[in-house]
């Protein structure tokens, strides 16, 4: 087990070392970024002062060294517009998104499991067809359309929730059931075939002949064994949740990471752009670190290796 | 039998879905099971067997419908209990065990875990088994069915297990409330002969020390000599026969029991009249492979050596028997002989050319020389051609031109005794046996020296068995075809071959004539192998 973690601890840097080299490229993708920065009016002089300024004249590898060796003390520049400090930008604004997906998740993860296992349990029944409505529901409303019937509902008509900013909890509920719902399809049909596959095995049959209670047989014999792909697709999924929240953010007004991410390319300030990318990619391959690791534990063949 | 049965099946019908090739799975049948005794239920494949015994737990699979009959279990009927009482009969009163023990335990779950299930599940007041002795009993259980080191493997994992190792957890934990009835449904089919000798140790025990009455679902006559007290015979859905022992063994009265008794390989060890071709067809020196896997997400390297140095040679119309367990590396010999898989060390000539040098177009003109049949005949078929297209493409490669090809294949069905029709026809028409035949002559259709049978008869029926061996051994005394024979049952190898060549972990540990290595086994490992045969000591068999 130690050494899978290591393994997998190797793997996760390397990714994170690719990543990295990718979005510093990304400065040069769109043309130069002297004249980007030094703005339509500006003089060759002026261009030329930039460049130096911000060392675009030296080798590529010299500059994403000396980018890497700040970004790893936390220090990703300054952003071109905002004229803040990228790294106190992002862990501003972090702590919001991160609330976001991981209720997101839970909404998620609370609507997707229960309703596959009940359609694992009683296939091609109403259950299942009525739990495969409301996936496929989930996977067919557009997020920015189903947020702004939500808060038609239960801001405008119902007035219980409010309908934007981050002040209480209570202004995440509606954000969080948007993107979460959207992430409930492919986690229910997938809690489904796994339970599927796994009410059909020998030991399941084992678990009947024991005469042991169908609750029992469900939930310790028949979940713990379907539940792994789905904590794989869940991890992937929060990765989604975080970086793709820009819609969401959008809608509801939540200054999240999503958000700066928009504002800034659309400003073509690409500091904060890199830095997000790095940090969404970094929690991501961290997810996934996490999730083979919460599967290694859930594999008892794996676990004692 | 002086006291009253504690299981009676009467006149019990279950309906097959409407689709199926017939009616009804099991019909009108009656059965009573009575304490202590150990009833086998033989049957082949299809004979409703395991439905049979399926039906006594209510575990029969949703599209198989019950449609009439009673089984009363202790007086009461089962088929009206309600699932709460199914529920609390199950695993205390009336326990089951299956043929696969591998997937039998849930891999999540620690044996320890899954045995005290069986105990934690129904509370009882009053009961005796309460928890402070639990412990101790289910040590006892694990002792019983002569588990090593039973307080480490609580904790063990089920993977952790060998096959027969997991096969005894299940015994013992169906046997864990002591239960009035134990039903197993082909308990050691899927174990080699010698794991199979000591799970049928352990259920001999059984009868003797305890009240249980056990159910022993095969269709294997040499463990049910092994074992049983009463035998139930079922062909398609039906008793045919019913009786003790000792009478249904020796003096069968249906013409159906006789025929399957007379279907058993015996060992046939006496001198074969067949003398082998003067010409060398085959000479593997020093075979040896070694695999090389990374296993698990550590991808932490193993290797396997699978094959350690085996050498022998075949002349021509010559048989040889590669007999071993499983993991004992015959099937990676055989696939390295066909160079299916390459080989790490030696040489194999076959025809004086050297075959492991061969490579491109020369190594495919030299692969119809030595041709197989595999184990599984539904799935070595492909289902989406026509035996026509399946038998032609194998020349067709050679450019044999097609009239000749065909009628080589006509010639060739006629051999393996199927209707020159079965050229139009696809895989799934036939039985197992049927396309077993199929297979065989594929392997003949490009007339080659040596055929390789891995396996070939394992997965069917031994009256289906019977009549493929028979066929194999006519092919080659009409052709003079060579036969490598590769198999795990020590009687079939004896039936077909002269010569014998027993693995063990890769290595060779025997190779002689039949006739000496079976009369006369020097390895103690052959001496343990034919010691476990089952059914030895009927005098049918021997």
């Amino acid at each position: 087990m130690t050494r899978y973690v290591i393994g997998r601890l190797a793997l996760a840097a390397g990714v994170m070392l690719v990543v990295s080299m990718l979005s510093f490229s990304m400065i040069y993708m769109a043309g130069d970024p002297a004249i980007t920065i030094a703005g339509e009016s500006a003089t060759d002089a002026d261009i030329n002062a930039v460049r130096k300024f911000y060392r675009f004249d030296d080798p590529i590898y010299a500059q994403y060294g000396a980018w890497m060796a700040n970004a790893l003390r936390g220090d990703f520049g300054r952003s071109y517009y905002l004229r803040a400090p990228v790294g106190e930008l992002i862990t501003d604004r972090f702590p919001t998104t991160l609330l976001l997906g991981g209720l997101a998740m839970l909404f998620a993860m609370a609507l997707a499991v229960p309703l596959g296992v009940a359609a694992a349990v009683k296939p091609n029944s109403l259950v299942d067809r009525l739990s495969l409505m409301i996936s496929v529901l989930g996977q067919a409303l557009p997020g920015f359309w189903f947020g702004l019937m939500l808060i038609l509902l239960f801001s405008v008509k119902l007035r219980w929730l409010p309908p934007s900013g981050t002040e209480s909890l209570k202004n995440f509920i509606m954000p969080a059931i948007t993107l979460g719902y959207y992430a409930t399809p492919a986690m229910m049909r997938l809690t489904r075939t796994s339970m599927l596959d796994v009410l059909a095995s020998d030991y399941i049959r084992t678990a009947h002949a024991k005469g042991l209670h169908p609750a029992v047989i469900l939930f310790k014999h028949a979940l713990r064994n379907a539940i792994a792909p789905v904590v794989s697709l869940a991890a992937v999924q929060l990765g989604f949740m975080l970086g793709g929240s820009v819609v969401v953010e959008s809608i509801f007004s939540i200054h999240g990471l999503g958000h700066l991410a928009w504002e800034s390319i659309s400003r073509n300030d690409f500091p904060p752009v890199q830095a997000i990318i790095l940090t969404l990619s970094m929690l991501y391959v961290a997810l996934t670190f996490c999730a083979d690791v919460l599967n290694a534990w859930l594999d008892p063949s794996i676990r004692l290796e | 039998m002086n006291s009253a049965p504690v299981l009676s099946v009467r006149d019990v019908s279950i309906a097959l879905p409407a689709s199926g090739e017939r009616a009804y799975a099991v019909r009108n049948i009656s059965l009573d099971v009575y304490p202590g005794e150990t009833l086998c239920i033989v049957g082949e494949s299809g004979s409703g067997k395991s439905v049979t015994a399926y039906a006594v737990m209510r575990l029969l699979p949703k599209m198989m419908r019950l449609e009439s009959g009673a089984i009363f279990f202790r007086g009461r009927n089962i088929l009206n209990l309600s699932m709460a009482d199914v529920r609390a009969l199950r695993g205390n009163a009336v326990s089951m065990i299956f043929q696969e023990p591998m997937t039998a335990l849930n891999p999540s779950f620690t044996i320890g875990n899954q045995l005290r299930e069986m105990y934690s599940r129904r509370p009882k007041p009053g009961d005796p088994k309460g928890p402070p002795q639990r412990a101790a009993s289910i040590l006892e259980l694990l002792e019983m069915v002569r588990l090593p080191d039973p307080a480490r493997l609580l904790g063990a994992y089920p993977h952790q297990l060998s096959g027969g190792q997991r096969q005894r957890v299940m015994i013992a934990m169906a046997m864990a409330l002591q239960p009035a009835l134990l039903i197993a449904d082909e308990p050691t089919t899927s174990l080699d002969v010698t794991t199979q000798a000591r799970i049928l140790d352990i259920f001999r025990d059984l009868r003797e020390n305890n009240d249980t009455a056990i159910i022993f679902v095969t269709h294997d006559f040499g463990v049910v000599a092994e074992i049983a007290e009463r035998i139930v015979v079922m062909e398609k859905g039906a008793i045919v026969e019913t009786g003790t022992a000792g009478q249904v063994l020796n003096t069968p009265r249906h013409a159906y029991t006789r025929k399957l008794i007379a279907a058993i390989p015996r060992m046939r060890a006496e001198k074969k009249a067949l003398a082998p071709g003067a010409g060398t067809v085959l000479k593997a020196d020093g075979i040896g492979k070694t695999f090389y896997t990374r296993r698990g997400l550590t991808r932490r390297l193993y290797t396997v050596a699978a094959v350690k140095d085996v050498s022998f040679h075949l002349k021509k119309s010559e048989a040889l028997a590669i007999v071993g367990e499983s993991g004992s590396g015959k099937t990676t010999l055989a696939r390295c002989l066909m160079r299916l898989l390459e080989t790490d060390a030696g040489t194999l000539k076959i025809n004086g050319v050297d075959f492991m040098a061969l490579r491109g177009d020369s190594l495919v003109r030299h692969r119809r020389a030595i041709q197989i049949v595999f184990q599984d005949p539904y799935s070595s078929l492909n289902p989406r051609k026509t035996i026509r297209d399946t038998l032609l493409q194998g020349p067709a490669n050679f450019g044999v031109p097609g009239p000749q090809a065909l009628a080589r294949a006509r010639q060739l069905l006629r051999t393996v005794q199927l209707d020159e029709n079965a050229l139009n026809r696809y895989p799934n028409q036939f039985s197992g046996g049927q396309r077993q035949r199929i297979c065989i002559a594929r392997a003949l259709m490009l007339s080659p020296d040596i055929l390789v049978a891995d396996e070939a008869v394992s997965a069917l029926d031994v009256s289906v068995q019977s009549e493929v061996l028979k066929l194999l051994d006519d092919i080659r005394n009409r052709t003079g075809l060579t036969l490598l024979f590769v198999t795990h049952d020590l009687r079939v190898a004896s039936q077909v071959c002269d010569r014998v060549l027993v693995m063990k972990d890769g290595g060779v540990v025997e190779h002689g004539p039949v006739s000496e290595v079976f009369n006369a086994p020097r390895h103690p490992y052959t001496q343990t192998l034919l010691a476990a045969i089952p059914g030895r000591h009927w005098r049918s068999l021997s």
